[in-house]
């Protein structure tokens, strides 16, 4: 076998566009390629992506492979074994060093399927990547998050690891780099699936489980009351969260235990967590702290959410929540929570 | 339908994991059946009660791993099997699959059931590397599976942020499924008793065709190296602003573009409060 050479990175799209945690692969891809003084090559796959070539270039790309395939035009369960072959295909004869991806939806069910094809090494949700003689180690989360693990692939094969999404830097596009454009075939197997796609949906309001939501709105024991409850409850619909609580929260009846965040509950990361008269125990900073972004609303200047938190409103949220759902309700196109109006009135007259 | 559930004896999430010398501390830990695994035992066991057919346990690891194969019997596992020799000491998801793969292609199955991945290490592939090697298709983090007539299977899968898909495939057939497939029964205590005594099939190196080479350390694609406590969050700062002294930024730069959270205290009055948090979340798209 010829020696192994470059690195992979594979670009992900939906609906036409780049998805934002490749950018973050194809960065980390061209920061690792100059530090080993290797090329990047990318690989995208989709329907009518060659419009994409020149985004991958920019983003530091030597080489760009397209697979333009309407029938390919997104990842699925049944799409899966296509794409995996066109990727393990260019993989064998290309010969990479190190093969990147996302470890998201797609990244978690492909990647696995790829180190099965190339009898090679994964580290699957990879959270740091350091350079030890050519070689990747590789940091990923174990137990639930509560230890990591540093990891190597030791077998001479390409080296498969999937970033976790957000825990790369995102580098700034160079409008001034060219990609020599690759165009691939679509494999034979392309219809010969064994699996096929029926439908796919997404759950949205409080259909979504706590750990899924993308948007978390959280209350304490600085709440108060049942009746002031409702306030969270208007916050996460005017925002489109899913309402959650702390132990507290939990122990003064205001939620089902089933909605407790922290280490006797549920462990969350969504994009956005709101936190509201929650002091922030250690015990529940545990069940949020991976959240992407943390706005804390509290009286106490010392609480120590506010260490935790990225936008720290210090204030009392029976004025400042009725006033942000004011807001988002005037700038909502569906109008006010049906309810919205009478709660305000009570608290605010 | 004869169905085999891969099951893992692991270290359980729920204690206290303490890190020594990039070792983990042996002080106070327990092991359970990886939760995942139990889904899919749990969820074997109710295919098994509607369409007949019969469930095998099979688990790689050491004679402790046999509690692990007791505990499927108490919940309806009807038949279990452990490997295990010396030589499999140290075995990556690839290792395992391989040992599994042979223990499974000479028996007569119907549908394969791993857990997503185990609560330990999370590697999340060894279902698929298996699915390879024995020659059948995977699909991955089933929340709903139903058998029709024919072989022909339904699988629900639960993908990122409430996405969810519906794909239709066909037996035989590897399944990995997600942690909220179902909530495995609670056994009966005579069940219980009853998983004492059953037996439990060995297979070592040797009855398994197996060389030494292709388990343990050295059949391994990935080797862990260390463990380590799990480092605070950093958060990116903004390329420093040319109003800042020459000093502060220097300082921002050194930091690698990275700092500790630190927050300003946004107060006063409500409104104006509101309205800093409101143009926040337009800004950083939460509210599309």
């Amino acid at each position: 076998m010829s020696e192994r050479k470059g690195i992979l990175a594979i670009a992900e799209q939906h609906g036409g566009k780049l998805d934002e945690a490749s950018l973050g692969v194809l960065s980390e891809g061209r920061r690792i390629a100059g530090k080993l003084g290797e090329e990047l090559s990318a690989i995208l796959l989709g329907d009518k992506v060659s419009g994409l070539a020149d985004s991958l270039a920019h983003r530091g790309a030597d080489t760009v492979y397209l697979l333009d395939e309407p029938a390919l035009a997104d990842y699925t369960g049944g799409t899966a074994e296509a794409y995996s072959e066109v990727v393990s295909d260019l993989a064998l004869q290309q010969n990479p060093k190190i093969i990147l991806l996302s470890s998201d939806a797609m990244g978690q069910d492909l990647a696995p399927r790829l180190a099965a094809r190339l009898k090679t090494g994964l580290v699957l949700d990879c959270l740091d990547i350091k350079l030890r003689d050519g070689i990747l180690v590789q940091t990923k989360p174990a137990w639930a998050g509560k230890v990591y693990t540093t990891m190597v692939c030791r077998n001479g094969g390409a080296q498969l690891c999937a970033i976790k999404p957000g825990t790369v830097d995102i580098g700034r596009p160079d409008t001034s780099r060219k990609a020599n454009i690759v165009l691939l075939k679509p494999p034979a197997n392309i219809d010969k699936s064994r699996a096929r796609l029926v439908r796919s949906f997404r759950l949205k309001g409080e259909a979504l489980s706590l750990t899924e939501a993308d948007i978390v709105v959280s209350g304490g024991r600085g709440v108060g009351s049942k009746e002031n409850w409702k306030l969270i409850e208007e916050l996460a619909q005017s925002v489109g969260g899913v309402v959650a609580g702390s132990q507290a929260a939990v122990d003064a009846g205001y939620i089902p235990y089933a909605k407790q965040v922290g280490l006797s509950g549920k462990t969350v990361a969504p994009r956005l967590y709101i936190a509201c008269g929650i002091s922030g125990a250690t015990h529940h900073l545990m069940g949020m702290r991976e959240s992407g972004t943390i706005i804390a609303i509290n009286k106490d200047r010392g609480a120590p959410i506010f260490k935790a938190a990225d936008v720290c409103v210090l204030g009392d949220l029976l004025q400042v929540i009725p006033a942000l759902v004011r807001k988002l309700c005037s700038i909502s196109k569906t109008g006010a929570p049906p309810s919205a109006g009478d709660i305000l009135k009570g608290l605010t007259s | 339908m004869n169905i085999i559930v891969c099951v893992k004896w692991v270290l359980s999430a729920d204690c206290a994991i303490k890190v020594e010398n990039g070792a983990i501390k042996e002080r106070g830990i327990y092991y359970v059946v990886n939760p995942c695994d139990l889904a899919a035992v749990e969820e074997a066991v109710r295919l098994k009660e509607k369409h007949g057919g019969k469930v095998t346990v099979i688990s790689a690891g050491p004679p402790q791993a046999e509690e692990a194969v007791r505990a499927c019997f108490a919940i309806g596992a009807d038949k279990g099997i452990r490997l295990w020799d010396d030589t499999f000491n140290g075995s990556d998801s690839y290792a395992t699959a391989l040992i599994l793969a042979r223990a499974i292609k000479p028996l007569k199955y119907d549908l394969v059931l791993c857990g997503q991945k185990a609560a330990d290490i999370e590697a999340g592939q060894v279902g698929a590397i298996l699915a390879d090697m024995l020659g059948i298709p995977v699909v991955s983090a089933a929340i709903e599976i139903t058998v029709a007539e024919e072989g022909k299977v339904t699988v629900q899968r639960k993908l990122a942020r409430g996405n969810r898909e519906v794909v239709e495939t066909a037996l035989p057939l590897l399944l990995t499924v997600d942690i909220s497939l179902n909530k495995p029964r609670y056994p009966r205590l005579r069940a219980v008793f009853a998983a004492q005594k059953k037996g439990v099939e060995t297979h070592d190196l040797k009855s398994l065709g197996l060389a030494p080479g292709q388990v343990g350390i050295e059949g391994s694609m990935t080797i862990i190296e260390a463990f380590s406590p799990p480092k605070p969050k950093l958060k990116k700062v903004f390329t420093p602003s040319s109003d800042l002294s020459a000093e502060e930024r220097i300082a921002a730069l050194m930091s690698g573009g990275m700092t500790q959270k630190k927050s300003e205290f946004l107060e006063g009055n409500p409104d104006s409060v509101a309205s800093t948090l409101l143009k926040f979340m337009q800004d950083e798209k939460f509210l599309d």
